[in-house]
């Protein structure tokens, strides 16, 4: 075996290590910026060129709510503009008719400038952000995971 | 509590163990690569069955996998990819020098990663909960002293192996205790210092400016002080000894938050190691050795010389698996591995590996700030300081930043005890971190 | 406690940061010198694990190769005609590592320089040791030459190619033979090694290009060519004949060869080789003269050689000092004083004359091949310096011709080829003159350029003159290199 290809076999061999640790380090960095990886983003690739359609971007740059646990009930994303309430009650805008331990008016999501926020409305067994309980109203950022009752949400846009 | 409280649990379960899938995928890339290019630079003189031993250690990485998923779904997903790149280094590096030596390590190497796996799986079947742990301090910390003592123990079970009176033998099979006292004695010192770190922070005689504490609650520190002083001189072992107090000193620190214990210890290590030095001619050596191994280059520095050598050799980008003279390091195996590395993969090597060890002592840290119970927080604190600061003696040593001491580099050695033992400090890290992710999503 | 616990991490974190500092430190600082360090064996081992290709010169010759050893390193480097090329191919050993062209030429000796195609599977998939083959400048039949004319005195013979500054013959005596510092035995290539460096005469040293001696009349060639260059003096210009010339500012006077009354036209002092006609040129030449002397090499940076020491520097009247030291200008335009060359320098002076006033970077390597003898790389000509107008080359020529027809130097004519040159005996205190002989031929279309140094005067001894002992040399080399018809 010649050494140009040992050469090359060697690069290649330690290439893969540090794609190693650079993959091990992006792991450990979203886990720190406390993006679970349970939640991954759904990627919906924008029909046309990005840069060509403002209104196209505009709709995609909308805050989007996902029920993620339990599955199967509703698949559909409920798009957020200005104020969104979740709760068991029927006249909340994220109904969670099933989940026993969400209070009827849990939580409130609103739209600040461009940033979403979520507020707990006294509910028994309070609202979490990423596993964190909230005591005030919290900014969410995409990629975030929403506890209410035993409902996960997701955050995306 | 209901399914659907577990939920994000479980979520976060999935996605880590997705992500310990993908990663464990890299690592069987990069130990499959090794092979390969070893394979090729020594053409026909690799043993067929080693590509054989090599699955069957993959198959138990699986067996891990599958054994993580089934009890501790939800724990941190780089810590067992992490352990199995080093595990995998390891055993090429040894199976090379093998080749070089004609010796037949990597064979036993392979039974004992068996071992450390049965070993894992069975510590992460039986401890269901790190409090279960707590309860047996007592017999934890006594079974740790006597483990450490057992080499002085008269001769047919302990056992003088190259100067160091170290190993203990039960029937044919023969280990050090040392290593397996070093996890039993973390589960006594977090379990006591937690209990009463009250106690020992608060201080409640006053010398001058400085609160102490009551001097009943400092006695197991000068035990322990004692006890790494005994292993030091009657066991000739340099390096369990410092490892040993450094652990102590460090976890009295976490638990109190004084740096007067930080100063204290060491102090009290720097004198006890002063009078060793003085009085006994094995420390001498290794400290001028470590000065100045020109001195001797053909005697007593020749092994550190000859590493320097090896890393030099390597360079940036290493001589290339199989291309290097690893073997003309003493004890490449086990105390110089990392020198082979260093030779054959170069800088670029050795970094990755320092890098994987930063990993793991991260992940291991991160586990203990986001542990809930105090006790958790400081086992798994003190069980990530036993794999950094293990490391950091053998590779200062190799390096000569701080005089050599024999022990093992984790998980890259070859060495059935300290495997088996670093294998049971994962799996209790993969515990904690599974109770950690309950108190992360179910708060 | 949280925060107790992230200090200790830190403080691990740091622990691990200074072994990587200290990894960055050895192998990367300390690399080059402790892989360099004489103790350190382990990438000689691996070199001697494996194959080398051969050293050839130009005609084929191999002058150092590579066999199998029964030993534990793989193979032993042989070199056939051992202390004939030792000053040129060096040295494979254990103990001492490479040398020479084997330490110049090391990546391509081993088949490291060569870039192998991703497409060219059967070089990738094959077991062939892909070394390489280096070729030489260098004629086996003028070192041979070189070497049988020098028949033991002390000296060198160095002969270049006029057309690529390429090296035809570098021979130096006294030589060794790398054979004994080669071999596997380390007890003997240590002995052999000492007992070399310990000689008085250093032959592991290559006057060729590592020593310097005065370069008397040769030197006489450069005056010429920076007057000429100046206008300072035409051939034709005509200088007294004298017995000797009073140097200013001291009582010192120069003399001529035998003390004879000596002049003439400029190209008459050439031949006859008047010390008193150029040592007032150097006066004449003043500050001039020292800047002129760099145009050729002289107390200037030498050209980089393909060998691993480098050529010395050669020198000669310093610039600044007419004012104050006039008569080691004199002195210099003769060649003594001041100067100090070495016979490479020489050979590049006689190759600038004989190449209209351009001298080449003089070079050993002609081609690297690949182990199937394809060329991976050709050493072309690169131009080091232009000495002089191609007008004062011409002139040079004409009367260099006529040193070699009529005048001191008629002993290196050869039947069928004008020789053109310069006859040189130069003064050293402690024994008897150096005898110099420095030129090209042919004369019209020349091809190859020499110089030739014989220490103390050969077997002569105080007898000794270059146009006796140097010339006769030059003869045999180009007779040599003529006798055959060549591409």
């Amino acid at each position: 075996m010649n050494d140009q290809t040992l050469d090359i076999l060697k690069a290649c061999l330690i290439a893969l290590i540090y794609l190693f640790i650079g993959r091990v380090v992006w792991v450990v960095s979203k886990e720190l910026r406390g993006t679970p990886l349970a939640a991954p983003i759904p990627q919906t690739s924008p029909s046309g060129p990005q840069a060509s359609s403002t209104t196209e971007q505009k709709r995609h740059r909308r805050w989007r709510i996902t029920v993620r646990e339990p599955r199967g009930l509703s698949d559909e994303p409920f798009l957020v503009s200005g104020e969104l309430t979740i709760g068991r009650g029927g006249g909340c805008a994220i109904s969670l008719a099933d989940d026993t331990f969400a209070s009827a008016l849990h939580a409130r999501l609103f739209l600040r400038e461009d940033t979403l926020w979520i507020e707990d409305l006294g509910s028994t067994n309070g609202t979490t952000v990423n596993g964190v309980a909230i005591s005030s109203s919290t900014q969410l950022r995409k990629g975030d995971m929403i506890g209410v009752g035993g409902t996960a949400l997701g955050v995306d846009r | 509590m209901t399914t659907a409280l577990h939920s994000p649990y479980r979520q976060l379960a999935i996605g880590r163990r997705r992500a310990e899938i993908v990663l464990g995928l890299h690592v069987l890339a990069i130990v499959a690569s090794g092979y390969v290019v070893l394979g090729l630079a020594k053409g026909p003189t690799l043993p067929p069955d080693l590509a054989f031993i090599a699955g069957a250690i993959a198959a138990m990485y699986v067996a891990v996998h599958v054994a993580i998923r089934r009890f501790a779904p939800a724990a941190d997903p780089t810590l067992v990819p992490l352990i199995a790149f080093l595990n995998g280094l390891g055993f090429i590096a040894i199976t090379r020098i093998d080749l070089a030596r004609d010796t037949n390590f990597a064979r036993i190497q392979a039974t004992w990663i068996l071992l450390g796996v049965a070993v894992f799986i069975g510590v992460l079947v039986v401890v269901r909960e790190i409090a279960l742990l707590e309860r047996f301090r007592y017999t934890f910390g006594l079974a740790g002293v006597g483990f450490l003592l057992l080499p002085l123990a008269p001769s047919p079970i302990g056992r003088t192996i190259n100067g160091a009176r170290i190993w203990a033998a039960l029937g044919p099979v023969r280990f050090q205790p040392g290593e397996v006292a070093k996890v039993l004695l973390v589960v006594f010192f977090a379990s006591y210092l937690v209990d009463k770190r009250e106690l020992l922070a608060r201080g409640t005689k006053r010398i001058g400016r400085l609160h102490l504490p009551d001097p009943k609650h400092l006695g197991p520190l000068f035990l322990v002080w004692g006890v790494s002083i005994l292993v030091m001189v009657a066991e000739k072992d340099l390096g369990s000894s410092l490892l040993l107090f450094s652990l102590f000193t460090t976890m009295l620190y976490m638990a109190t938050n004084r740096s007067l214990y930080l100063l204290g210890g060491f102090g009290m290590f720097a004198i006890g190691a002063t009078v060793a030095f003085n009085m006994f001619t094995h420390v001498q050596t290794r400290v001028d050795t470590w000065i100045d191994p020109w001195a001797d280059a053909q005697g007593k520095g020749y092994q550190i010389i000859q590493s320097w050598y090896a890393f030099a050799a390597g360079g940036i980008g290493g001589t290339g698996l199989g291309l290097g003279s690893p073997d003309k390091v003493p004890y490449a195996e086990t105390d110089f591995i990392f020198s082979s590395i260093g030779e054959e993969l170069g800088l670029l090597g050795s970094l990755a590996v320092i890098a994987t060890l930063l990993l793991i002592v991260g992940s291991g840290f991160r586990i203990a700030v986001d542990s809930q119970r105090s006790f958790n927080q400081l086992f798994s604190a003190g069980l990530t300081t036993i794999i950094g600061v293990q490391s950091f003696i053998i590779i200062g040593g190799v390096l000569r930043v701080i005089p050599l001491t024999g022990i093992t580099l984790p998980f890259v050695s070859y060495g059935g005890s300290s495997l088996i033992s670093n294998f049971a400090i994962i799996a209790l890290l993969v515990r904690a971190s599974d109770e950690a992710a309950h108190r992360r999503v179910a708060s | 406690m949280s925060s107790s616990i992230r200090r200790v991490g830190i403080g691990i974190v740091v622990l691990l940061g200074l072994l990587a500092t200290q990894l960055g430190y050895i192998q990367l600082v300390r690399s080059d010198d402790l892989n360099a360090d004489p103790a350190n064996i382990r990438l000689v081992l691996r070199d001697f694990a494996r194959s080398r290709g051969p050293i050839v010169t130009s005609d084929g010759t191999v002058i150092a190769k590579s066999k199998r050893s029964n030993d534990d390193y793989g193979y032993q480097r042989i070199y056939p005609d051992g202390p004939l090329y030792a000053h040129i191919t060096g040295y494979q050993s254990l103990r001492y590592g490479l040398a020479g062209i084997e330490r110049e030429y090391d990546d391509t000796l081993l088949g490291k320089r060569f870039e192998i195609g991703f497409n060219d599977i059967d070089a990738i998939l094959s077991d062939e040791q892909s070394e390489g083959t280096v070729v030489l400048t260098v004629d086996s039949g003028a070192q041979q030459a070189a070497a049988d004319a020098l028949a033991g005195n002390r000296g060198s013979v160095v002969v270049l190619d006029v057309k690529t500054g390429g090296i035809v013959a570098m021979y130096s005596n006294p030589t060794y033979d790398p054979n004994l510092i080669a071999t596997h035995d380390p007890a003997a290539s240590e002995a052999f090694y000492n007992s070399y460096r310990d000689d008085a005469a250093n032959p592991m040293r290559s006057r060729a290009y590592r020593e310097r001696f005065p370069a008397g009349s040769t030197f006489k060639v450069i005056t010429t060519a920076i007057a000429l260059g100046l206008g300072v003096a035409t051939p034709a210009t005509t200088y007294p004949n004298l017995l000797e010339l009073e140097l200013p500012l001291t009582d010192h006077k120069i003399s001529n060869f035998n003390d004879a009354k000596c002049g003439g036209t400029l190209a008459v002092s050439f031949r006859d080789s008047c010390n008193t006609t150029f040592a007032q040129i150097g006066l004449d030449l003043r500050e001039a003269f020292a800047r002129g002397v760099e145009d050729f090499g002289i107390n200037a940076s030498p050209p980089t050689i393909d060998l691993p020491e480098p050529m010395v520097q050669s020198l000669g009247p310093i610039r600044g000092s007419y004012k104050t030291d006039a008569p080691s200008f004199a002195q210099a335009a003769i060649g003594q004083g001041p100067v100090s060359v070495t016979p490479l320098q020489m050979a590049l002076v006689a190759l600038g004359v004989a190449n209209g006033g351009r001298i080449w970077v003089p070079h050993l390597g002609h081609e690297l091949q690949d182990n199937n003898g394809n060329v991976v790389e050709r050493i072309a000509p690169k131009l080091y310096k232009t000495a002089m107008s191609g007008a004062a080359a011409s002139a040079l020529r004409t009367m260099m011709t006529e040193v070699v027809r009529s005048g001191t130097g008629t002993r290196a004519a050869i039947p069928g080829v004008q020789v053109a040159g310069k006859t040189g005996t130069a003064q050293q205190p402690g024994g008897a003159p150096h005898a110099w002989f420095i030129g090209f031929a042919p004369s019209e279309t020349p091809r190859y350029a020499i110089a030739v140094l014989v220490e103390r005067g050969g077997d002569l001894g105080d007898d000794g003159t270059g146009g006796k002992v140097a010339a006769p040399i030059a003869a045999s080399v180009f007779t040599e290199l003529f006798s055959r018809s060549r591409p």
